[in-house]
């Protein structure tokens, strides 16, 4: 009985996880066509560009610069405990910043705001016919939906991480001076002899790699969405979620293909 | 693309069966039916009995399987996406829940589809979707949004929508829901006049039978009675009003007692 139950519902899983890889196939193959045709949605796309990233610069900076200060603290506190010195503090936080915080955070940050908020727009569109006002234009709703977030989220998320990696170890270098008394100029000499430039190509494909789940998820949750207002509700929390979720196993992987392999 | 049976005949669907995936059965079972320019229809039935199904599948928002779907002679299931595409261009539709573009303005909604799917230029589209604003007396309120609106404007707005593409064929899905008889009243002659002036195919699906029947005793309109996705009798308001069949006897005088029951009528 709880066997079939498992199956049943591991079925479901996947089906729901191949609906969703169909879905980013798709809006890709949609937006490489639009790129063949040179008939590009480029209002839509700024629009959604500046949505999407301009609009979370200031959550992403105040929030990415507290976790900068607040590696400062924890890693001297241990580095402290475990080795009885702390000169490596600032290249240990910029190295987890950069291969895992930096890209990881920001896009988690993203999820929560910009996530809930596609799954919800396309989920209203949805109950209100405006998805089969969009058919009835013959205008495929990934194409005019879909790919302007897709780009505009991936954009988003490369620039907010590298806007927040650069929040963070500055706000990281002011701390280190004031609690640890390392100067500004020895904080970055440790922080570019240990952080090599794949450190950074690798954080750039991670992020984009998240920002590309993100709108995608999203997307698949407000199109499948039931038809009441719970429904839409119920869609935007499962965005989040399922993309959270996506974002932390994609890094894992990503981590084990770059590091680990 | 093949040849339609008269000149005149905009509409023509032929045992079309659609079945949602998932259903126990066909929503829309072997229909037929056939809609000249200039002719006005009326889909009358019980909630569920698959009018706005009908619809889509006519709109081509749906795809179907099985039976087939003409438009001015051009099968819509064996249309290549282009065709379709030039196809659909003679099709409008109105929706049920409005189906405006929320994030546009009253104005932006009407020049969306002309941007999308005519090759004239910014000011004549421009003039042209302020010539149907006049039409449907919506000037003063190009730069509202639909929330901004009452449901009677948007219903208005819905139509001129529809009207903006010049389309062959209009299918108006409950267009006075929710509506007071008089802003109804109002609709119904948008409805005609645009009819009239443009001799468009209309097919309206409604649970209105009073607008059905007073539309069709004045313009004798052709009603169909749909039920659990058949059309099982078309005829005028007198023959759908006194028909025998116990289905339509119960829905046109109202009968709690009869063969449609609480859980058929979903």
């Amino acid at each position: 009985m709880i066997m079939t139950w498992l199956g049943r519902a591991l079925i479901l899983k996947v089906g729901e996880f191949l609906a969703t890889f169909f879905l980013w196939i798709s809006t890709v193959l949609s937006m490489i066509k639009q790129l063949l045709k040179l008939k590009f949605r480029a209002r839509e796309t700024l629009l959604q560009m500046y949505l999407l990233g301009v609009q979370s610069v200031l959550i992403m900076v105040v929030a990415m610069g507290f976790v900068g200060l607040m590696l400062i603290i924890e890693l001297a506190f241990h580095m402290n405990l475990v080795l009885k010195h702390d000169s490596l503090v600032p290249a240990f936080s910029a190295l987890l910043m950069v291969r895992e915080l930096g890209p990881v955070i920001t896009c988690l940050l993203l999820t929560s705001r910009i996530g809930a908020g596609i799954a919800a727009e396309i989920g209203s569109m949805k109950i209100s016919e405006q998805l089969d006002a969009l058919k009835m234009l013959s205008i495929d709703p990934i194409d005019y939906l879909v790919v302007p977030r897709w780009i505009g989220s991936v954009f988003a998320a490369v620039t907010l991480t590298v806007i927040s990696l650069a929040i963070a170890i500055w706000g990281g270098a002011f701390l280190a001076a004031q609690k640890l008394g390392t100067s500004p100029g020895e904080y970055f000499n440790t922080v570019f002899f240990f952080v090599k430039f794949p450190d950074l190509a690798h954080c750039i494909v991670k992020s984009a790699v998240f920002g590309s789940l993100i709108p995608i998820v999203a997307a698949y949750q407000g199109f499948n969405c039931g038809s009441d207002s719970a429904a839409v509700g119920e869609a935007a929390t499962q965005a989040v979620v399922r993309t959270s979720l996506y974002i932390i196993i994609a890094d894992f992987l990503l981590t084990y293909l770059f590091y680990a392999i | 693309m093949g040849l339609s049976q008269n000149e005149n005949e905009v509409l023509r669907v032929q045992e079309l069966s659609f079945t949602f995936p998932n259903a126990s059965g066909p929503t829309i079972d072997r229909l037929s039916l056939s809609l000249n320019s200039s002719d006005i229809f009326f889909l009358i039935g019980p909630s569920g009995a698959g009018k706005t199904t009908l619809l889509k599948l006519l709109g081509g928002i749906y795809s179907y399987k099985a039976g087939e779907i003409y438009i001015q002679g051009a099968p819509l299931g064996r249309l290549s996406q282009s065709n379709k595409k030039l196809v659909l261009k003679r099709v409008a539709m109105t929706f049920q829940r409005s189906g405006l573009f929320d994030s546009l303005t009253v104005l932006e909604n009407l020049l969306f589809p002309l941007r999308e799917l005519t090759l004239l230029t910014a000011k004549e589209r421009l003039q042209l979707a302020e010539q149907i604003l006049r039409q449907v007396n919506l000037t003063g309120a190009e730069s509202k949004y639909p929330f901004e609106i009452s449901g009677g404007m948007q219903k208005r707005l819905g139509i001129a929508r529809a009207l903006v593409l010049q389309p062959e064929l209009i299918l108006y899905d409950d267009p006075t829901a929710g509506l007071d008889p008089i802003t109804s009243h109002h609709i119904v002659d948008l409805i005609l006049t645009a009819q009239n002036k443009k001799k468009t195919g209309t097919l309206i699906a409604t649970s209105d039978l009073d607008l059905a029947f007073s539309v069709s005793k004045k313009t004798s309109a052709k009603i169909g009675f749909l039920c659990q996705g058949k059309l099982i009798q078309v005829g005028t308001e007198k023959e759908i009003f006194e028909s025998r069949n116990p289905i339509i006897h119960q829905f046109t005088r109202g009968l709690l007692q009869g063969p449609l029951t609480p859980s058929e009528l979903s």
